[in-house]
């Protein structure tokens, strides 16, 4: 049988289309349903709609959606559902989205309709309510790790990333700076959305006021970090300190500065975002917010595990936190707690 | 015989004596030993979503002084199932510790150590490092709703543990019960830092880490004696205990029962049981039939500071002292009310000011206060 992405090529729709047809008919309009259909009925497509567990038969594996294997911090997760899944006696699947909402889509499809898992972990997932009530009805057991549950009766471990930024800025700000700047990831995620808010509630907070120019969003990774920090000094001044989206980008912006002959912290602090392990092997060390990745990947799997081994808990939203973890970058001088 | 019955988290126990979390209620052999040594009930080392890593060394004891940099359990929740199973099936009591950074991850927690067979729960407020520069549990609003959001998820009694590092306990013990928690104990041990060698110019340990054992213990009763008054709950004293007496100066300050945790380090799981003889034949002795006719008997005579009024004493003399080799009182007395003279200690009773410390020093207790009108 054909798979979902092969019907959006046919058809010339997208997966998202495609997966709305399928789950919410009513919102495609009447034309577009009817090709989709037509479609579906030629290449002997079957969506499985109907409620059922997903392996009939325990499959003793678990599937996890990630979206970017390469990314540190997404592997730190990774290994924290893996322990939990090896003591259990199971296997993960491990699916790479590419950051791609329709990648995501087309990972469920294959997942759900393969009947090959007991249960998937959604890591920093882009699926809209409506796709996430639709894989609710499947009645797989899902947890959805790195983001906020919307719809009710889903397991949800998420952190809380407006806070580290918030307490990152705060950090800033109680140490005198008042001319802050940004560097974002450029993307529709969740995440990255939520660091941003902290950072303006801190600004708002203060009645500081943003200069727009040292607002920069670039790609979360070490060239996006450079590109950023070259706009940057293409600019009449600088901020006193700024606070960058993830530590990649945040290491190549030291390296930018350096490179410059600009001297961090007394003349731009620091603040990354990761904790990534190098980030206290560079000179000055990297001031950063650290976020439990690990820790979100153990809560992450037990809460599948409870689902699947039917504990009977009521499905669970637990939220964790971020900590600011003091070094050298930021100006606020070694710390030791 | 005197009754030892007591109450806390919600639980009936045999006697007062609880054993605290820390390496000495790690797994199944250091909590079998414990209860077998006569402790009521135990509290596990604090169960966490995700065990640190150990660091070696990470004790360090001098001067009665115990210093650690060990946060939590290093077993993980899995483990615990079977540990807490086990306990449970060799019929002791078993108070699980946990910890958390938020209420949900204490209520999930919390709901785990529940289904693994838990008589009770004890929320471990904060660590007194590791936590960065802000004590989260300092604050009465946090305190509220992670003990709130424990007692909703779960069926079985909860405690809190606080904090010495907190700027107002009352407020935070009170935040606990009104958060729904039927005990209240404390405290952890302090942050501080172990000291340095330095004729290697090396740090004993190297980070700030925890200070627990005698030297805590007045922090401890300061706590105790504040909380003990404001809470209705039953309150557990914890720091320095190592003998009957230090936890008889628990009861007399409101708490109703005590944790145990350095000193069996030093004193070993047996001492437990001497403790709880001494304390039997202690209370016999003096004619007390129950701990709970000790519990706050001194907190009557504790006023605050700016409500003292105290009598005229100066200091008195037993007998003459004629030991020139010693001299402590004379060094005490920053008043000049000591002086050795014509081959004795001398007293001037129109110079002292009453302050106490000679009293304190002198090796053959010569020394006493009396009533006296300057003039
Ligand atoms: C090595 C060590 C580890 C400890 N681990 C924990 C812990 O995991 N959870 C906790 O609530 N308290 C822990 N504590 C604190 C003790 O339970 C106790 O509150 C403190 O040491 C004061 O009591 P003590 O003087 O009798 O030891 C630990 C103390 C030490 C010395
Ligand atoms: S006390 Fe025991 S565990 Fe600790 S270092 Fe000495 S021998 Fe090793
Ligand atoms: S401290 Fe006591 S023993 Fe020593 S000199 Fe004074 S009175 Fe004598």
């Amino acid at each position: 049988m054909p798979n979902i992405r092969e019907v959006a090529k046919a058809s010339g729709y997208s997966v998202a289309t495609i997966s709305r047809v399928i789950n919410h008919p009513n919102s495609v309009s009447p034309d577009t349903r009817e090709k989709v259909f037509k479609i579906m009925r030629d290449m002997e497509y079957t969506p499985n709609t109907h409620a059922r567990g997903l392996a009939l038969d325990k499959s003793n594996s678990i599937a996890l959606i990630l979206p970017d294997v390469l990314d540190m911090s997404y592997i730190k997760i990774a290994r924290g559902i893996e322990e939990i899944a090896h003591q259990k006696g199971y296997f993960v699947f491990l699916c790479n989205s590419e950051n791609n909402h329709e990648r995501e889509l087309e990972n469920l499809d294959m997942l759900v309709k393969g009947r090959r898992v007991d249960g998937i972990i959604l890591v920093n997932s882009l699926l809209s309510d409506d796709e996430l009530y639709s894989l609710q009805k499947e009645k797989v057991p899902i947890v959805l790790a790195g983001r906020k549950r919307q719809i009710e009766n889903t397991n949800a471990v998420y952190i809380d990333y407006a806070r580290g930024s918030y307490n990152a800025a705060k950090h800033f700000i109680s140490l005198g700076y008042r001319s802050l700047g940004f560097i974002s990831n450029k993307s529709t995620a969740f995440e990255d959305e939520e660091k941003f808010s902290g950072f303006v509630q801190a600004i708002n907070e203060h009645s500081i006021s943003i200069n727009e120019n040292f607002i920069i969003e670039d790609e979360k990774s070490i060239r996006g970090g450079t590109r950023a920090a070259k706009k940057l000094l293409m600019g009449k001044s600088l901020p006193e300190a700024l606070l960058v989206s993830c530590d990649p980008a945040a290491l190549a912006v030291l390296k930018c500065l350096n490179e410059n002959e600009i001297k961090v912290p007394e003349q731009i602090a620091i603040i990354g975002f990761d904790n990534v392990d190098i980030s206290e092997l560079v000179s000055p060390r990297l001031t950063t917010i650290a976020f439990p990745a690990h820790k979100l990947g153990l809560l992450s799997a037990r809460l599948l595990f409870d689902d699947i081994d039917n504990r009977g808990y009521e499905s669970q939203e637990i939220f964790l936190q971020t900590a600011l973890n003091i070094r050298e970058s930021c100006g606020h001088g070694r710390t030791k707690y | 015989m005197a009754e030892l019955k007591t109450q806390y988290a919600g639980l009936e126990l045999e006697n007062p004596l609880i054993v605290s979390a820390g390496p000495w209620s790690r797994d199944t052999s250091t909590i079998s030993k414990a209860l077998e040594s006569g402790a009521s009930a135990v509290v596990t080392a604090s169960i966490v979503s995700e065990p640190s890593p150990t660091h070696c060394p990470r004790l360090f004891y001098k001067e009665y002084s115990l210093s650690n940099i060990r946060l939590y359990s290093e077993l993980t929740l899995e483990d615990w199932k079977k540990t807490i199973g086990e306990t449970r099936n060799n019929g002791g009591t078993i108070i699980a510790s946990i910890m958390g950074e938020s209420p949900s991850e204490l209520a999930y927690l919390a709901e785990s150590v529940e289904s693994f067979g838990a008589n009770a729960i004890e929320i471990g407020a904060a660590a007194p490092f590791g936590e960065g520069l802000e004590i989260k549990c300092s604050d009465p609003e946090f305190v509220f709703n992670y003990t709130e959001a424990v007692t909703t998820a779960v069926k079985i009694p909860v405690a809190v543990k606080l904090s010495a590092t907190v700027t107002n306990p009352v407020a935070c013990a009170r935040a606990a019960e009104r958060g729904g928690a039927s005990g209240i104990s404390g405290i952890d041990s302090v942050r501080a830092f172990a000291g340095i060698d330095i004729e290697t110019a090396t740090p004993y340990l190297p980070s700030l880490g925890g200070l627990s054992g005698s030297s805590v213990r007045p922090v401890s009763m300061a706590i105790i004696s504040m909380i003990s008054e404001a809470v209705g709950i039953p309150v557990c004293g914890i720091g320095g205990i190592s003998r009957f007496s230090h936890a008889v100066e628990y009861f007399m300050l409101g708490a109703q029962s005590v944790q145990i945790g350095s000193s069996i380090l030093t004193n070993g799981y047996s001492n437990i049981g001497i403790i709880l003889e001494e304390l039997t034949a202690w209370l016999d002795n003096h004619n007390y039939r129950s701990i709970q006719e000790l519990k706050g008997i001194v907190s009557k005579r504790i006023s605050p500071f700016q409500d003292l009024r105290s009598d005229p004493l100066a200091a008195e003399f037993k007998t003459d002292c004629h030991k020139s080799d010693c001299m402590h009182c004379r060094n005490a007395c920053t008043y000049d009310a000591i002086s050795f003279t014509e081959g004795k200690i001398n007293l001037n009773r129109n110079m002292c000011s009453g302050c106490g410390m000679c009293i304190n020093v002198c090796p053959e207790k010569l020394i006493s206060m009396s009533w006296y009108q300057k003039g």
